[in-house]
């Protein structure tokens, strides 16, 4: 035996309680951990190539089409390096109420403006030369179980077809991976040039162009030399980067990172009265035996050590556990959520900071309990019944 | 039966007056139990606030028609052509001998919110007089309404409440064209006040959307008279559009969304529950520990083991209770009327407010009463199975 | 050289203040207790006899006064020293045992070993050897709660002797015990005592811890009235 053993020993002096102290640490750091993963997912486009990476929309709204020959005037603007553009098309697959992240695009200029994206050779030969190629994100694809070769009909939500029809047919020619940024995973991406000669409306049209340039510290003169560039013209444009873009589309829903803050915030609190009421109670219990301890030779610091131990191995595993649990729900969750293009995963950072906020709780839940019992005196102790 | 009434009684009302002895115990039960009908109050009076934004707009008498297939406005297209042969149809009211037919455009356009500083979609709809007068309870409270053929718009007040740029005279940019806003209207805090209205030719025309426009909506003559409607509309092939009335139209977009925020507030109130049991549970279980004495001594005067267990029980339900009135007061202060806005399903903010009802309040204190019954019944069962032998004169 | 005195108290005065009144125990209390001694100190409550213990334990202060142990001054020694210097040389035996209810009989004896250098074979050994003395070795992995009484005392008293202090102080050894265990454990420390050499300082209400001590001192108000026993 040894002094860490008789810490464990005095959190097993009441096994139900332990426990339930344990179920309050686990649930509110299961909380945080799920949480917290959510939150990051959600704000997560944010990526160091997403805060180089510039994007043009049409200055009234993003959902306002831009004339495809900007992407041209673009490029001309000193300091730009590749450019290409997509529009929004709307698509769904069987299910109208299941949209798919669906854009036209340019393939060849969408792979240098987004150099992450990585398909085997022949693929991205084979998306490249079929005017109704689809290049399909892996998590997608696995979704829906389309394989290269597939063909499969795509239908718009906001598109009518020459013909009449909604429904366009595509060849999967390329299934890609996007390490750096898994949400793009979830994307399905088809030829403009398809979607050009095929639609009734918004042909020669694009939502966005995309761009990155030679020097990042340049960014800023750069966007505002595009915007310039368009003023006064039929559609006036705003430039910003790739970063301040998702990040302005995520506030939209709402500032979920407070609302995240907030619930977790409450769980701590409720978790911290508990678990510190309980160990006041606790330690009050073993007055007497804290009063032996010091007859037989142990110093004050060696009780309050042991006590804040105790109450740091309850809140470390207690938070352990919660963010064990947590990861399994994200992992699982995560699912269902790429479909729709997230990033929902938990990571190193969420779980040492959890960790860190758990020493944090351990040290506070028995910072009385600890100094109290290091402040009793023997004689007092010994006496008390 | 008298007798173990005034047993039940007697030793309940002993329990509950001897909770402040055990005081920052009970006292962090009261409080966890608080923080989650607090939390859980919360997020059911966002759903319900922004429900109510979108289904109290719908009225039974006006009918809204987008192409068929189109779930939202932003996705639906209706040609000059639909709209002209719509006026056609039966049961529609009339005003001033001209049928009560507003064909309307949709578009997007940036604001910027108050709170974030952020951009933000706001709708700009673009709608003829007609469609103004077809909805019953607008107003305009502040200046007047735009005129048609002029870049005047008029914004609803959630939106110069909450976008900043929006006031009265102030104007706006879009395109290579200036707005003035000459008004301000107000709609009972529904959707409709999200939204920034502009004769429906001058948007068309700026936006390039000429013979575009994308849903019709229509002023029955009475609700009674939209199946006549539909017949009329199913049975031309040239007219490819959904009918419905706008009271279904916006409820089922608010059941869409308010469902999302009723699938993660409950869910997350009942785990934050469970932690709040485990406290409770641990304050009745050293409640009974500390009152063992005191317990087999009423045993042992010949009070039975019901009294002993009910009076328990009314101990974590006389804190639940405590917990969950602390929570509701709480919530209703700090939320109550709390403006808030959100992406719709047409991809544009809607405002709401957030609305605390009783029915709200009941549910989120019965999760509270849930969290009392069983964490007072276990220890309960251990009160009245504890032996009174070796319990008296111990401590 | 050790001191032939384990104990010297000089003018000794010990008050308590509770609120306004001031209560004296002890005013002006002088004692030696020689090395080797097994002495009883008797008295009714409230003489003040479990307060000297305490101040011979280190575990109260005086208000005034000196106490030496082994010639040396213990009373201005800081809280610190204080414990380095019981666990080196004291060892508590108490009426209800306070041993540790979620430690077993080896780990309790244990405990005091834990505050010295030695490593876990040499404590095993320790251990081993004190239960071995008070006739517990194969009662080692049992806990307080599946002894009786006496057994439990004996445990406590392995645990005092643990660390071969020089003395032991009793309070009310025997308070909670039957005759016959009684006599075992005044057995037992008549036996450290006699053959081990340990200063033993007995506090107790019992008249038959008398016949086992070499000398027996009355308490009463504070003040000693000597009785020397047949020895």
């Amino acid at each position: 035996m040894n002094q860490a053993m008789l810490v464990a020993k005095n959190l097993g002096r009441r096994k139900l309680r332990t426990f339930l102290m344990l179920v309050a640490i686990f649930i509110a750091f299961f909380l945080y951990g799920a949480l917290e993963c959510f939150n990051r997912a959600f704000h997560s486009s944010e990526n160091a190539a997403s805060a180089e990476r510039l994007v043009t929309v049409n200055r009234i709204n993003f959902t306002m089409p831009l004339p495809v020959n900007y992407a041209g005037r673009v490029q001309q603007v000193p300091g730009v390096r590749a450019v290409t553009y997509q529009s929004w098309f709307g698509g769904y697959y069987k299910d109208q109420r299941e949209p798919l992240f669906m854009m036209a695009v340019d393939p060849a200029t969408y792979l240098a403006v987004y150099p992450s994206v990585q398909m085997p050779a022949e693929q991205r030969r084979a998306w490249l030369a079929n005017r109704t190629g689809l290049a399909v994100g892996k998590t997608t694809a696995a979704k829906y179980g389309w394989k290269v070769g597939d063909r499969i009909p795509i239908s718009s939500n906001v598109y009518m077809k020459k013909d009449g029809g909604r429904a366009w047919e595509f060849d999967v020619s390329a299934v890609f991976s996007d390490p750096d940024d898994s949400a793009r995973e979830g994307l399905v991406l088809m030829g403009h040039d398809y979607f050009d000669e095929t639609v009734t409306f918004g042909r020669d049209q694009v939502n966005m162009i995309v761009f990155s340039t030679s020097s990042t510290k340049q960014n800023d003169a750069i966007a505002k030399a595009v915007d310039a560039l368009f003023a006064n013209s039929e559609a006036e444009t705003t430039t910003d980067t790739a970063a301040a873009f998702n990040r302005a589309f995520a506030a939209q829903f709402g500032n979920i990172a407070l609302i995240i803050t907030l619930v977790v915030a409450t769980a701590f609190a409720a978790i911290l009265m508990i678990v510190g009421n309980t160990m006041v109670m606790s330690v009050r219990e073993r007055t007497r035996e804290i009063g032996v301890l010091k007859t037989l030779g142990f110093r004050s610091s060696t009780i309050l050590g042991q006590i804040l131990a105790e109450s740091l191995l309850l809140a470390v595993v207690g938070a352990v556990l919660g963010l064990g649990a947590a990861d399994g729900v994200i992992l699982v969750a995560g699912k269902f959520l790429q479909g729709f293009g997230s990033n929902l995963q938990m990571t190193a950072a969420v779980f040492l900071g959890g960790v860190g906020w758990a020493v944090l709780l351990g040290l506070v839940t028995g910072a009385v309990p600890a100094w109290s019992g290091m402040r009793l005196q023997i004689a007092t102790a010994l006496g008390r019944r | 039966m008298g007798r173990i009434l005034r047993q039940i009684a007697a030793i309940a009302s002993m329990n509950i007056r001897s909770i402040p002895q055990r005081l920052w115990m009970s006292l962090s039960t009261v409080v966890a139990i608080a923080l989650v009908v607090a939390v859980l109050l919360a997020f059911l009076a966002m759903g319900n606030g922004f429900r109510q934004a979108q289904s109290s707009a719908g009225a039974a008498d006006i009918a809204i028609m987008l192409r068929d297939g189109a779930q939202t406005e932003i996705n639906s297209a209706v040609t000059r052509e639909q709209a002209d042969i719509v006026e056609e149809a039966p049961g529609i009211a009339r005003q001033n001998g001209r049928p009560l037919v507003s064909a309307e455009l949709y578009v997007i356009v940036d604001g910027v919110s108050r709170s974030s500083h952020l951009r933000a979609n706001l709708p700009l709809r673009g709608l003829p007089l007609a469609g103004v007068a077809l909805r019953h309870n607008v107003r305009i409270a502040e200046g007047r309404l735009f005129q048609t053929g002029t870049n005047e718009i008029v914004v609803g007040r959630s939106v110069t409440r909450e976008f900043e740029g929006f006031d009265l005279g102030k104007t706006l940019r879009l395109g290579q064209s200036v707005w003035t806003i000459v008004g301000v209207f107000e709609d009972g805090g529904t959707v409709r006040e999200s939204e920034l209205w502009g004769d429906v030719g001058v948007v068309q025309s700026v936006f390039k959307r000429s013979n575009f426009f994308q849903t019709i909506r229509v002023r029955l003559a009475s609700a009674s008279a939209l199946p006549a409607l539909k017949a009329y509309v199913d049975g031309d092939p040239r007219l490819k559009l959904a009918v419905e009335s706008e009271a279904e139209y916006f409820s089922e977009q608010a059941r869409q969304s308010s469902d999302l925020i009723q699938k993660l507030g409950w869910p997350l109130a009942i785990i934050m529950a469970i932690g709040a049991l485990a406290g409770a549970l641990n304050t009745m279980y050293s409640s009974v520990a500390s009152r063992g004495t005191e317990i087999a001594t009423l045993r042992a005067i010949g009070f039975g083991r019901i009294p002993t267990f009910v009076g328990t029980l009314a101990e974590a339900l006389t804190l639940a209770v405590i917990g969950g009135v602390v929570g509701i007061l709480a919530a209703t202060l700090l939320f109550q009327g709390y403006s808030a806005s959100t992406l719709s399903s047409n991809f544009t903010q809607v405002v709401f407010t957030f609305k605390v009802t009783p029915a709200l309040c009941g549910s989120a204190l019965v999760l509270a009463l849930i969290v009392g019954v069983i964490g007072g019944i276990f220890p309960a069962f251990r009160a009245a199975r504890q032996p009174i032998v070796g319990m008296l004169g111990e401590q | 050289m050790s001191d032939p005195f384990s104990f010297q108290l000089r003018q000794v005065s010990k008050r308590f203040v509770k609120g306004k009144e001031a209560i004296t125990i002890f005013d002006g209390l002088d004692l030696d207790v020689p090395a080797g001694d097994f002495v009883a100190i008797m008295g009714p409550s409230g003489s003040g006899k479990t307060t000297l213990l305490n101040l011979l334990g280190g575990i109260d202060h005086v208000t005034s006064g000196q106490i030496l142990f082994d010639g040396q001054r213990v009373d201005t020694l800081t809280e610190n020293q204080l414990s380095a210097w019981r666990a080196a040389n004291i060892g508590f035996i108490f009426q209800f045992y306070n041993l540790m209810p979620v430690l077993t009989a080896a780990q309790n004896v244990e405990l005091p070993l834990l505050l010295t250098r030695l490593g876990q074979k040499d404590r095993r050994k320790n251990v081993a050897t004190a239960l071995e003395l008070v006739g517990l070795s194969d009662r080692a992995k049992h806990y307080p709660r599946e002894m009786s009484g006496g057994q439990q005392q004996r445990v406590a008293i392995a645990r005092a002797i643990v660390s071969d202090p020089q003395v032991l102080l009793c309070d009310e050894p025997t308070g909670d015990l039957d005759r016959t265990t009684a006599d075992e454990v005044l057995g037992i420390l008549k036996l450290l005592n006699r053959e081990h050499g340990k200063t033993i300082v007995v506090v107790t209400h019992d008249p038959e811890v008398t016949r086992h001590t070499k000398r027996t001192l009355h308490l009463n108000k504070g003040v000693f009235e000597e009785k020397t026993a047949l020895a």
